[in-house]
């Protein structure tokens, strides 16, 4: 449910049912492209606005880990933890044990950004 | 090649037979470099092939009779792995230089995920000009196992089957009896694990967890970024299949690339000291699956495929999940995890719904 001051991202409406693998180079639909055209401008915007971000993960078929580390993961590698995990709030009826995982990428996030 | 007074000049500098040895190596890696040629391909030019008598060349192979390989009776990958992967590896190194015939009379046992894995490996075979002949199991209900998986879909050259029949196998997808669906890739492609959750959706009785997509991706990503040793991304092979007696949905992803126990390292120092001293290749994956060895890349935030595997496993979003790469053997569900007689070039990642 969106809220005042809060955008929604559905991964499977705004990208695709079907994500695909960490980087563009190991084929279509990655984290990495979804990261770069769509996450990150709205995150910008988001952060702009002062609003936060719903990511809906539900109705695709599913993810891998790496589609969700190097979106989420990645984008906490560029702006830092605490902006990304402050913007981003997750909604997952299908598998609710994957806001768990994707929390833990953000707060896990090292390594330089790709 | 070298020249001659490069040659002598070469020589003459040698002071020792190790020092000759070396030499000798360095000269014939340059050779194969040089010529772009296989270490095979040299073999048989210098005719040093131990006594077997080899096909020359690929058209050669047609005048030879096909050799006979027995398949092993308990035709299981997870309830015998060691005969399974001996055979697998004969298959593969015989069809280098002769046809073969394959001898499936004496196979007492037949499990589906051995089907997949001996259709995958003959799918991933680099060789020429390759015709494989078989007989039926003995047991009529083996071979109308056999029939019923597909096998024969999967090996029989179209070009042999009716018009109706070819129409019938469009495109990558194959199917027989709807139980089996093989698709080959050497890019991740989410579209293909798409297709291979909807073929099984529509035989599973039951839903389908998500699980199965993450492992189709995870699987397929493993091979894409590790199993090449060069930065052309190794081809995969995947298999889907329902088993009707057992009521269970099964998928393998094959690559026939360095094996995950050549891909990752130990998390830590200790680890690493302590893995090369006493850990055998079972317990490595196991290890694996736990997470304490990582990614080649070195990254900490890479490597999460295989241990969410086992997560997943664990957590029973997937009923099953067995790893076989290199001589490691891993089967979560029997929690059995040892080191094989026979290594398997590759990796086998095989898990049920």
């Amino acid at each position: 449910m969106e809220t005042v001051g809060q955008m929604t991202l559905s991964i499977k409406t705004d990208y695709t049912a079907l994500p695909g693998p960490r980087f563009r180079k190991q084929g279509p639909k990655s984290g990495e492209e979804f990261r770069e055209t769509i996450l990150e401008p709205r995150f910008k915007d988001a952060q702009q606005k002062g609003e936060t971000i719903l990511v809906d993960l539900d109705g695709g078929y599913g993810y891998g880990t790496s589609f969700l580390e190097e979106s989420f993961g990645g984008l906490a590698r560029i702006y830092g933890v605490e902006p990304v995990s402050k913007t981003l709030t997750f909604k997952s009826d299908d598998e609710p044990y994957l806001i768990d995982d994707i929390r833990r990428y953000i707060r896990d996030c090292r390594g330089k950004p790709k | 090649m070298l020249a001659l007074h490069e040659f002598w000049s070469d020589v003459r500098k040698i002071k020792n037979w190790a020092k000759y040895q070396s030499w000798q190596a360095a000269r014939r890696k340059k050779y194969l470099y040089r010529h772009r040629i296989s270490v095979f391909k040299l073999k048989i030019r210098r005719g040093s092939t131990q006594g077997v008598q080899l096909a020359k060349s690929a058209k050669r192979k047609d005048r030879l009779e096909p050799e006979t390989v027995r398949a092993p009776a308990l035709f299981s990958l997870l309830d015998n792995p060691d005969e399974l992967l001996e055979f697998l590896r004969l298959v593969d190194q015989k069809l280098r230089t002769r046809h073969l015939f394959i001898d499936m009379s004496g196979i007492t046992m037949l499990t589906a995920e051995a089907v997949a894995a001996f259709v995958a490996v003959m799918k991933s075979l680099k060789h020429e000009n390759v015709k494989i002949q078989g007989n039926l199991p003995s047991s009529p209900s083996l071979a109308a196992k056999l029939e019923d998986f597909g096998f024969y879909d999967q090996v029989v050259p179209p070009k042999s089957f009716t018009p109706a029949r070819q129409a019938a196998m469009k495109g990558t997808i194959l199917l027989r009896g709807n139980q089996f669906k093989v698709e080959k890739d050497n890019t991740v492609q989410a579209e293909i694990a798409g297709k291979m959750v909807d073929f099984a959706r529509q035989l599973f009785p039951g839903d389908l967890h998500k699980g199965v997509f993450t492992m189709f991706m995870e699987a397929t990503t493993n091979t894409v970024e590790h199993a090449s040793k060069t930065v052309q991304p190794m081809r995969w092979v995947a298999g889907a299949y329902f088993d009707k007696e057992r009521n269970v949905m099964s998928f393998t992803v094959i690559d026939r690339g360095v094996g995950i126990l050549n891909s990752v390292k130990f998390q830590h120092a200790l680890g690493a000291l302590w893995g090369r001293v006493a850990w055998d290749a079972g317990e490595k994956l196991r290890q694996l699956f736990l997470g304490n060895m990582r990614s080649r890349t070195q990254e900490p935030h890479r490597g999460l495929g295989i241990p969410g595997a086992f997560t997943a496993y664990t957590a029973g979003r997937i009923a099953d999940l067995a790893i076989i790469s290199n001589h490691g053997f891993a089967h979560a569900r029997a929690d059995r995890y040892m080191e094989l007689r026979t290594a398997f070039d590759g990796t086998i990642i095989y898990w049920e719904a």
